[in-house]
C-alpha cells in the first residue's frame, strides 16, 4: 500500500513530524521493556552461574532426584541450543543423529552433573543469612504448574468441546460464556480470597499446593476454553463432513478428527496456562503459603504448603531480613524469566508452524 | 487472534448451536441405538461445562456472602466514604483504598494504554511490515512476565527516580517520596501496555484492506488513512482493549503493593504514599483472623472490586456486540 | 509427532528420578523413632518432626540462633521460621497454621484463653532517625515530645532543638509488634500519624539512611552507626540511653517481652524446642551473644498484659 501521496498538501509537514514522533514513541516503549529485561538478567546472572560441588547424597529427602532432573534439563537445553546454533553447518543425517542422541546424552549428563550445579538453584532459602537459594521454590513452581494444568485441561477442553460441538440449546452456551467472562474479569486477589475461604477456613486443610493448583486452574479456565474453542472452530468443515460421510458419529468425529487438528492451538493454550501459573503470586499467598520446609521441600505430597518463585520474590522484598535481598531477588526474577522463556520455546518447537 | 493474548471468550455467539445442528445426523440413515461410549463422552463434556458454571457461581457466592456479611457488620456508607482505614481500631473507611485504586488505574491508562494504542497504530499502519513481527514478539514476552518482577524492578529502578522528581516538584517542604500514586500509575502503565498493545494490534489487523486501499485510492497519505479510516473502524475493539487494561490495572495486587507506600489515608498529592483495595487486602489478610469484622471488611472491599469489574465486563460485551 | 522426543525425555526423567533411591542421612519426617544424637545437658530426646513458627521479625534472629543449635543437636527436627509480624504470628498459631507464634505483644483478649505464653527474651525498642546536620544536636527527646513527633503534632526537627528540616515519619505495618509496643508505651495506643509504611526492617534501615529527616522505630538489634538512635530525656532533664542497664532497671520504658505462643500446652518437638529456648543453658549461654536481646531473668521490673 504505497500510494504516492501528494506531498505538497497543507499539513504534510506536520504529518511527517507526527509520524516520526509516533515512531520514536513506539520504539521507546519497546526499549523500556527490553532494557528492563536486560537489567534483570544482568543482575541475576551471577547467582545463576556460581557452580559449586554439592555433597552426595543430599541431606534433604528428594533433593537428589530434583538435582538429577535439574541437571538433565539444563544439559538437554544446552544441547538443544548448541544444535540450533550449528544446524546450518551440519548435514541432515548428522542433525538427525544428534537429535536421537540428545535424550540419552542428557540423562547421562544429568547423572554426572547432579553434584555440580549452581548453589543458588539447589539451596534452601534463608530468612536472615546471606547465600540463600531457591531450590524448593523452583520445584514447587514446576510441580504446581503440572498440578494446575492437569486440573485445567480436562475441564477446559471438555467445556470448549461442549460449547463448540455438542451444545443443544443456546442458553446453556450463553450461560457458559457468561461464566467464563466473569471468571476472566475477576481480579486475581478474589481467587486468593476464594481459595482461602474454601481450603483454609472451611475445609481447615491449611495451606496446600493442591489448593493453589485448583485456584489457579479456575483462573486459567477462560484462557484454555477460549483458545480451544477457537481452535475447534478453525477445523475445516470438509474434514468433519468427510468423517461423518464415512459413517462416524459426531462424537467420534470430534474426538478423532477435530481435536487432533486443533492440537497446536490446545498446546499453545497449555503453554499460556503454565506461563500464568509461573507468574501468579497473589492467589498463592493465601492458598499455598509463603514458607518451605526442610522436611517436605521436594515432597510430592500435594497437601503440603509451599511457596513458589513468584511468591518468594515478593516475600524476600517485603519481609526478608537477609542482607543479600537484592541479589536473591535478581536471581529469582532471572530464573522466572528463564522458565517462562523455556516453556514458550518448547511450545513453539512442539507445535510447529501454526496458522493464525 | 494474537497468540499470547486474546480477549476472554467474547466472540460471536450466534453460530454455536448452528454448528451443532449442522454436524448432527441429518437425513443420513442414523444409528437407531446410540453407542454407549458416545453417550459417555457427551455426558462427560456436559459435566465439564457444568463444573465451569458451578465453580464460577461458587466463587461469587463464597466471596459475596462473606462480603455482604462484612457490609452488614460495618456499614456500606463507611466502607465507601469513610476516610480512615484502621481495622484494629474498628474503623473501616474504604475511601482511601477506592481512591488509590481508581487514580492509579486511571493513571495507568494515561501512562500506558494511550501510548500503547498509538504505538500499535504506528506498527500496523506506518511502520515497515517487518517491524510488526519483532514488535509482537517483544510484547508477547513482556506480557508474560510476572507482576512481581515488574514490581521489584520498579522498586529498584523507578522509585528512587520518582523520589527525585517528587523533590523537584514539591521541594523538601512537603512529605513526599518515591513511593506513592505516581510510581504506582507509571508501574501499572508499563504493566498493561503490552496487553493493550497486542489487543490493539489485533484490532487494527482486522481492518479490511479494501478500506485502506480505497482510502489510498482517494489520495490519502498513510498517516491520514491510519487516523481517519483504520482507527475509527477499529475504535470499539481498541476501546475494549483499553478497558481491559484499566480492569487489569485496578485489580493488580502484588506489584502495586511494593511501590505504593501503604499509608491508609487519602494522599495529599501524587507523590504521597497511598494504598489500593487489592494491596490493602493482601497486607491485612496476613494477620486477619477469619470471622472477625476485620477479615469480613476485606471481603467487602473485594466485593466492591468485583462489582466494578463486573460492570466493566458488561460494558465491554455491549461494545463488542456492535463490532464488525 | 513432533512432541514424541519431549514426552520420551520427560518420562525417562521422571522414571530415573523416582528410581534414584540414594538414602538421605536424615530419616523421613513423620516417623516416631527418636534418635540419640549428641544431647546437651538438660535437653530432651526429640521426636522427629517439623515445627513451624511465624510472626515477629524482631524475634527472628533469636529464634534462628536457637534453631541452628537445636537442629544440630536433634537430627530430624526441623524448625521453619517465617516472618509476617506479631499479629500474623498470633493469627497463625490460633488457626493452627503454625505451632509457634512469635510475638512482641501479649495475646489479645479473645485469644488469651487458647494460647499459652512462653516468654523467651526481652527486647528494647528505640526511635531511630536519619543522621544529618539537622539533628546532630538532638540526641535525646522527652517522651511527650516523642509522642508528638509520631502523632504528627511536631513536624520539624527545629522544634526539637535541631535545624529546620521536615520530619518524615515512616511507620511499620499495622500488624507489627514493634508498632504496637512503641505505640503503647509512647503514644498510649496506636495513634501514629498515617504515613508510608515499611515493614521490612532491612529496607527500613536503608530507607532511614536515604531519606532526609526520616524517623521510625525499630528493635535495638537493628541499631547501627548509620542511624541516629534517640535516647529519652527524663523529667529531670537527665538522659536515659537505651542500654541493657536502663532497660533491666526499668528506667528506659520502651521494651517488651518476646513471646512464643502455642495453642494449648506444646507437645513433641514443639515442646522440646520451647523448653530449649527457655532453658538456662540457652538464656545464659546463647542469648547474650545475639545482639539486642536480654534474658527475661535479668529484668528487675516486670510487666503484664496491660503494661
Amino acid at each position: 500500500m504505497s500510494a504516492p501521496a501528494l506531498t505538497n498538501r497543507p499539513g504534510a509537514a506536520l504529518e511527517t513530524i507526527l509520524s516520526r514522533a509516533l515512531a520514536a514513541g513506539a520504539i521507546l516503549v519497546a526499549f523500556v521493556f527490553v532494557s528492563g529485561l536486560v537489567y534483570l538478567l544482568a543482575r541475576g546472572a551471577p547467582r545463576l552461574v556460581a557452580f559449586t560441588t554439592l555433597p552426595f547424597p543430599a541431606q534433604i529427602d528428594g533433593e537428589d532426584a530434583f538435582r538429577f532432573a535439574l541437571a538433565a534439563s539444563l544439559a538437554a537445553l544446552a544441547m538443544w541450543g548448541a544444535r540450533r546454533a550449528v544446524r546450518p553447518l551440519l548435514s541432515a543425517a548428522v542433525d538427525r543423529a544428534l537429535r536421537v542422541a540428545a535424550i540419552p546424552v542428557a540423562l547421562v549428563a544429568g547423572l554426572a552433573l547432579r553434584t555440580h550445579l549452581p548453589r543458588f538453584l539447589i539451596g534452601m532459602p534463608s530468612e536472615t543469612e546471606p547465600g540463600g537459594g531457591i531450590g524448593p521454590e523452583l520445584f514447587n513452581t514446576v510441580y504446581l504448574a503440572v498440578l494446575s494444568t492437569a486440573a485445567t485441561l480436562p475441564i477446559g477442553i471438555g467445556a470448549a468441546v461442549y460449547m463448540a460441538r455438542f451444545a443443544r440449546a443456546k442458553r446453556w452456551v450463553a450461560a457458559l460464556r457468561a461464566a467464563l467472562d466473569t471468571l476472566a474479569s475477576l481480579p486475581s486477589i478474589v481467587y486468593g480470597l476464594f481459595g482461602f475461604l474454601v481450603f483454609v477456613v472451611a475445609l481447615e486443610s491449611g495451606y496446600s499446593l493442591l489448593a493453589g493448583a485448583l485456584v489457579l486452574a479456575l483462573l486459567n479456565l477462560p484462557l484454555v476454553v477460549g483458545i480451544t474453542e477457537e481452535s475447534l472452530r478453525a477445523v475445516p468443515r470438509e474434514l468433519e463432513e468427510a468423517s461423518l460421510a464415512l459413517g462416524a458419529t459426531q462424537v467420534q468425529t470430534t474426538l478423532r478428527v477435530s481435536l487432533p487438528h486443533a492440537w497446536p492451538g490446545i498446546l499453545s493454550a497449555i503453554v499460556l496456562a503454565v506461563g500464568r501459573v509461573f507468574a501468579e503470586s497473589a492467589p498463592l499467598i493465601m492458598t499455598a503459603g509463603t514458607t518451605v520446609s526442610r522436611a517436605n521441600a521436594y515432597s510430592l505430597d500435594p497437601l503440603r504448603g509451599g511457596e513458589t518463585l513468584a511468591v518468594h520474590l515478593w516475600y524476600v522484598n517485603s519481609s526478608g531480613l537477609a542482607p543479600d535481598r537484592a541479589e536473591v531477588s535478581a536471581g529469582t526474577a532471572a530464573v522466572l524469566v528463564a522458565l517462562i522463556a523455556t516453556t514458550n520455546l518448547l511450545a513453539a518447537r512442539l507445535a510447529g508452524p501454526r496458522k493464525k | 487472534m494474537s497468540g499470547a493474548v486474546s480477549l476472554p471468550a467474547v466472540t460471536e455467539s450466534s453460530r454455536d448451536v448452528d454448528d451443532a445442528r449442522l454436524l448432527a445426523p441429518g437425513p443420513l440413515p442414523a444409528r437407531t441405538r446410540p453407542r454407549w461410549s458416545d453417550m459417555a463422552v457427551r455426558a462427560a463434556v456436559l459435566a465439564c461445562a457444568v463444573v465451569v458454571v458451578a465453580a464460577t457461581l461458587a466463587v461469587i457466592l463464597f466471596v459475596g456472602r462473606t462480603g455482604v456479611h462484612g457490609i452488614r457488620e460495618v456499614g456500606l456508607g463507611g466502607l465507601i466514604a469513610g476516610t480512615t482505614w484502621k481495622p484494629e481500631a474498628g474503623v473501616f473507611g474504604g475511601l482511601p483504598l477506592l481512591f488509590g485504586t481508581g487514580v492509579s488505574a486511571l493513571g495507568a491508562v494515561v501512562v500506558g494504554a494511550a501510548p500503547a494504542v498509538l504505538a500499535a497504530i504506528w506498527v500496523i499502519e506506518l511502520a515497515p511490515r517487518s517491524v510488526r513481527a519483532v514488535y509482537q514478539r517483544v510484547m508477547e514476552v513482556a506480557a508474560a512476565l510476572p507482576s512481581v518482577v515488574y514490581g521489584w524492578l520498579a522498586l529498584l529502578l523507578l522509585v528512587p527516580r520518582m523520589d527525585t522528581v517528587a523533590r523537584l516538584v514539591h521541594g523538601e517542604s512537603a512529605h513526599v517520596g518515591g513511593e506513592g500514586l505516581a510510581s504506582a500509575a507509571v508501574l501499572l502503565g508499563i504493566m498493561i501496555a503490552p496487553t493493550v498493545l497486542l489487543l490493539s494490534l489485533d484490532a487494527l489487523a482486522r481492518v479490511p484492506s479494501s478500506l485502506r486501499d480505497a482510502s489510498a485510492a482517494l489520495g490519502a497519505s498513510r498517516f491520514q488513512t491510519a487516523f481517519r479510516v483504520s482507527a475509527p473502524y477499529a475504535w470499539r475493539r481498541i476501546l475494549v482493549a483499553v478497558f481491559f487494561g484499566f480492569a487489569r490495572a485496578a485489580g493488580e495486587t502484588m506489584a502495586v503493593q511494593m511501590v505504593i507506600g501503604g499509608a491508609r489515608r487519602l494522599p495529599a498529592n501524587l507523590f504521597s504514599p497511598a494504598t489500593t483495595v487489592s494491596a490493602q487486602i493482601v497486607m491485612d489478610m496476613q494477620n486477619a483472623r477469619p470471622g472477625t469484622p476485620a477479615a469480613d471488611a476485606l471481603f467487602s472491599m473485594a466485593l466492591v472490586l468485583l462489582v466494578l469489574s463486573g460492570g466493566m465486563v458488561i460494558v465491554t460485551r455491549a461494545l463488542m456486540r456492535r463490532t464488525a | 509427532m513432533r512432541s514424541q522426543p519431549f514426552v520420551l525425555f520427560a518420562a525417562c526423567l521422571a522414571g530415573l528420578a523416582a528410581c534414584d533411591k540414594s538414602a538421605p542421612t536424615s530419616a523421613p519426617a513423620g516417623s516416631a523413632s527418636s534418635t540419640s544424637a549428641t544431647l546437651g545437658p538438660g535437653e530432651v530426646d526429640a521426636k522427629h518432626g517439623t515445627v513451624r513458627a511465624s510472626g515477629s521479625s524482631a524475634l527472628q534472629p533469636l529464634v534462628n540462633a536457637a534453631k541452628e543449635r537445636f537442629e544440630t543437636a536433634h537430627r530430624g527436627a526441623s524448625i521453619e521460621v517465617s516472618a509476617g509480624g506479631s499479629k500474623k504470628g498470633l493469627a497463625d498459631v490460633a488457626s493452627g497454621a503454625v505451632q509457634i507464634g512469635c510475638s512482641d505483644i501479649f495475646a489479645p483478649d479473645d485469644l488469651k484463653s487458647q494460647l499459652v505464653d512462653h516468654k523467651v527474651a526481652v527486647v528494647g525498642f528505640a526511635a531511630m532517625a536519619n543522621k544529618g546536620p539537622f539533628n546532630a544536636k538532638v540526641t535525646a527527646v522527652s517522651l511527650p515530645d516523642l509522642a508528638k513527633v509520631f502523632s504528627g503534632e511536631i513536624t520539624d526537627w527545629k522544634q526539637l532543638g535541631g535545624e529546620p528540616q521536615r520530619i518524615v515519619v515512616i511507620n511499620r505495618a499495622p500488624g507489627s509488634g514493634t508498632r504496637a509496643v512503641f505505640g503503647g508505651v509512647v503514644l498510649g495506643g496506636d495513634k501514629f500519624v498515617e504515613s508510608q509504611t515499611e515493614d521490612n526492617s532491612g529496607a527500613l534501615v536503608a530507607k532511614l539512611g536515604q531519606t532526609k529527616g526520616a524517623i521510625s522505630y525499630l528493635a535495638l538489634s537493628f541499631k547501627s552507626d548509620d542511624l541516629a538512635t534517640l535516647s529519652l530525656k527524663g523529667n529531670d532533664g537527665g538522659v536515659i540511653d537505651p542500654t541493657v542497664e536502663n532497660i533491666t532497671s526499668g528506667a528506659y520504658p520502651i521494651w517488651s517481652y518476646e513471646h512464643l505462643f502455642t495453642k494449648g500446652e506444646p507437645t513433641g518437638t514443639t515442646r522440646d524446642f520451647v523448653t530449649y529456648m527457655t532453658s538456662p543453658e540457652f538464656q545464659t549461654g546463647v542469648l547474650p551473644k545475639v545482639k539486642g536481646f536480654i534474658p527475661v531473668t535479668a529484668m528487675r521490673v516486670a510487666r503484664d498484659h496491660d503494661g
